[in-house]
């Protein structure tokens, strides 16, 4: 596995590719300073939606609930905040914020999500989920939370975050979705292809909520096993 | 004089009271986010005016001039502030509106755009949800100026306002549907028809059927019993009044669904196709002209010889054949003779409302702009927004126009196939590619203000 270099990344993204060979960020507002020759990066920027769960309403986040999404998702607000403007994140605030640039990999190609160093040193943490599959689409979710003791204004538009590549060696085999759409365990994750704001993390799926539910029930009723 | 000195301390602490509890209210709405900031700068206003008017209310038992009118002339003097609060309320009602959620902010900036463009630098619009399946446009700032010049509020006061604010509703209910938002451009275009005047040049290309006027005036005369009769004269003069009237409004509404092609393309006669049918049969006419004669009159300015989906041109005609099948049902005959009317010079409406359009704003052509629209098209089919075409020295913001009409076109070309390709239920490819469109619009927004502010 290889870190691709700022020369290798600006060919996957201006190079002669074709289709979903191409690495696509968009938009780069500013290539020379979002895509430093030196580096081995591409500079990424904070977005305008916020998600924030509603403190007062939530009472425990159970993601092994049948009605997980349902009941979870409606207990969270989104924030809009157009570049100009500012969002204050609170010493120890958790929240969900998005890169403004939309991002799709080729199946060759992995990517790891690293704070800018400046803003690390703000106390701000952007991704705790910081890997990107190979063929993943949409924009970047980043799970912010302030570690310092003074709150942090947060601006759309500024670079926060750090996208570094690697290759994958082979390209990651794709698996057609099934007829309901669900994944099966093992293969390209396809729960957040295609978000366009931040997004909640999704109920566990169906498999795993299954084996969990069966253990569950083998600790209570022992003798009839499964 | 019939004076009441208690009474009328009573009633102005009544107002003051108003103003007082319109205040709190304010404050609160001041609290919400927005995502423009003419919210904020009208409840300034609004705060400010009312501050304003609390204070002259207070004074007015104190001043002379006051004090020596009846109770009557007194009441009168009061009103005054009544009618300025009915302006008030519903500006603060309409900011309201606006705080209640998110719908639509990305089409903001777009549709201020095209409104400073025709209209001028000092206009702006709060875009909000209307509890009905419907669109609407309605002026605001005039008369807010009006009703404050009315109680003497500081011009300093006054010019915290921009020049024109138009309120611009839009289904709230199905704001998930973006693409098919681009009937947004039809209210556009009243607030284009009112200022350009279009009526002074549209209405005298109309022109009644006197000979058949004559005929339904002389039948309608000839069927009423004696004790009834009131002259065939009179009757066709009635008529006559009725079918100007019916003209005058079928008129407008048919400028601005040419407006509405003329800025956003296909993209609009898409969205009028998406969404005139839930408004009942083809032929039913109300104020409105019967869909099937809007419809006819879109077709007439699309040529589709340059869109190359073979899925967006089978709808297209689906849909053109279905419109042209027969000729319009009017529902009464003096529709009819104002529908004809209109139908015997609508190439010429068509060509003045154009001509007027293209001298301001201009005239967005998807042929000129094919190869943008399949590049953003073709992003679509990656999963990825249609905000940009790569070119050969680099990527450019796709314009609003192209965005809206690649849209469409991915929509109803490319539906099945992304949805069979991620194992997405219709829906939420549906809702995915809105999404999609949704984040173009906005993107391309800050990457032309990005290049703007250098």
């Amino acid at each position: 596995m290889s870190l691709l270099s700022a020369a290798q990344i600006y060919d996957r993204i201006y190079g002669d590719y074709e289709g979903a060979q191409r690495l696509v960020i968009s938009p780069i507002l500013e290539p020379k300073g979002q895509l430093d020759p030196a580096g081995a990066s591409v500079d990424l920027r904070m977005g305008t939606r916020f998600t924030v769960a509603r403190r007062a309403k939530v009472t425990d986040l159970d993601s092994n609930a049948l009605d997980f999404e349902r009941r979870f998702g409606s207990l969270q607000d989104e924030y809009y905040v157009p570049i100009g403007d500012y969002f204050v994140l609170h010493p120890n605030h958790f929240v969900l914020g998005e890169t403004l640039e939309y991002v799709r990999l080729p199946a060759d190609i992995g990517a790891y999500v690293v704070t800018r160093s400046s803003w690390g040193r703000h106390g701000l943490v952007i991704a705790t989920a910081v890997g990107i599959h190979p063929s993943y689409f949409g924009i970047i979710t980043l799970e912010l939370r302030n570690l310092a003791d003074i709150p942090l204004r947060l601006y759309p538009g500024k670079s926060v975050l750090q996208l570094f590549f690697h290759a994958v060696e082979p390209p990651l085999v794709e698996y057609p979705a099934n007829e309901s759409g669900e994944e099966p365990l093992g293969a390209a994750p396809t729960r957040y292809l295609g978000s366009t704001r931040p997004e909640m993390g999704k109920a566990l799926d169906k498999h795993e909520r299954e084996i969990i539910r069966r253990f569950r029930n083998f600790r209570r009723h022992p003798i009839k096993l499964l | 004089m019939d004076t009441n000195p208690a009474w009328r301390s009573h009633v102005i602490q009544a107002q003051v009271d108003r103003c007082l509890a319109f205040e709190d209210h304010i404050v609160r709405l001041r609290r919400r986010e927005y995502a423009s900031e003419l919210p904020p700068i009208i409840l300034d206003f609004l705060e400010k005016a009312s501050g304003h008017v609390r204070r002259r209310l207070r004074h007015l038992l104190r001043e002379p001039e006051f004090t020596v009118l009846s109770d009557s002339e007194a009441q009168t003097e009061i009103g005054r502030y009544l009618d300025f609060y009915q302006g008030m309320y519903l500006a603060a009602s309409l900011v309201e509106r606006v705080g209640a959620g998110d719908g639509l902010v990305e089409l903001y900036m777009p549709l201020r755009r095209i409104l400073t463009r025709a209209l001028g630098e000092e206009t702006d619009l709060l875009l909000l949800p209307i509890p009905s399946v419907n669109y609407s446009l309605q002026p605001v700032g005039e008369g807010l100026r009006k009703v404050a010049k009315g109680v003497d509020i500081a011009p300093a006061t006054l010019s915290m306002l921009p020049g024109s604010i138009y309120a611009v509703g839009f289904p709230g209910l199905q704001s998930a549907h973006f693409v098919g938002q681009c009937l947004l451009a039809h209210e556009v275009g009243h607030a284009m028809y009112a200022r350009y005047k279009l009526a002074d040049v549209l209405l005298p290309l109309v022109q009644k059927d006197e000979e058949h006027l004559g005929e339904l005036a002389r039948s309608i005369a000839t069927a009423m019993p004696d004790d009834m009769a009131i002259g065939e004269v009179r009757i066709k003069a009635l008529l006559s009044t009725a079918i100007t009237r019916a003209v005058e409004r079928w008129v407008k509404e048919i400028a601005c669904d040419i407006i509405g092609y003329a800025l956003l393309g296909p993209a609009f006669l898409m969205s009028a196709l998406h969404f005139l049918p839930l408004w009942g049969p083809l032929d039913d006419s109300t104020e409105y002209p019967p869909n099937r004669m809007r419809l006819h009159l879109l077709f007439d300015l699309l040529d589709d010889s340059g869109i190359r989906y073979r899925r967006v041109r089978a709808f297209l005609k689906t849909w053109r054949d279905a419109v042209s099948f027969k000729k319009i049902e009017w529902g009464t005959p003096l529709d009819q003779l104002a529908g004809e009317a209109i139908m015997t010079v609508s190439p010429q409406i068509s060509r003045v409302t154009l001509e007027q359009v293209k001298d301001r704003v201009g005239v967005f052509d998807y042929r000129d702009r094919v190869d943008h629209i399949h590049a953003l098209v073709e992003r679509m089919r990656q999963g990825i927004p249609p905000n940009e075409v790569v070119t050969a020295t680099g990527p450019i913001p796709a314009s609003f126009p192209c965005v809206m009409n690649a849209g469409w076109f991915s929509l109803l070309d490319d539906l099945g196939a992304i949805r069979r390709e991620h194992g997405w239920s219709e829906k939420e490819a549906k809702d995915k590619m809105n999404a999609w469109v949704a984040k173009a619009v906005e993107l391309r927004e800050i990457q032309t203000r990005w290049q703007e502010v250098q």
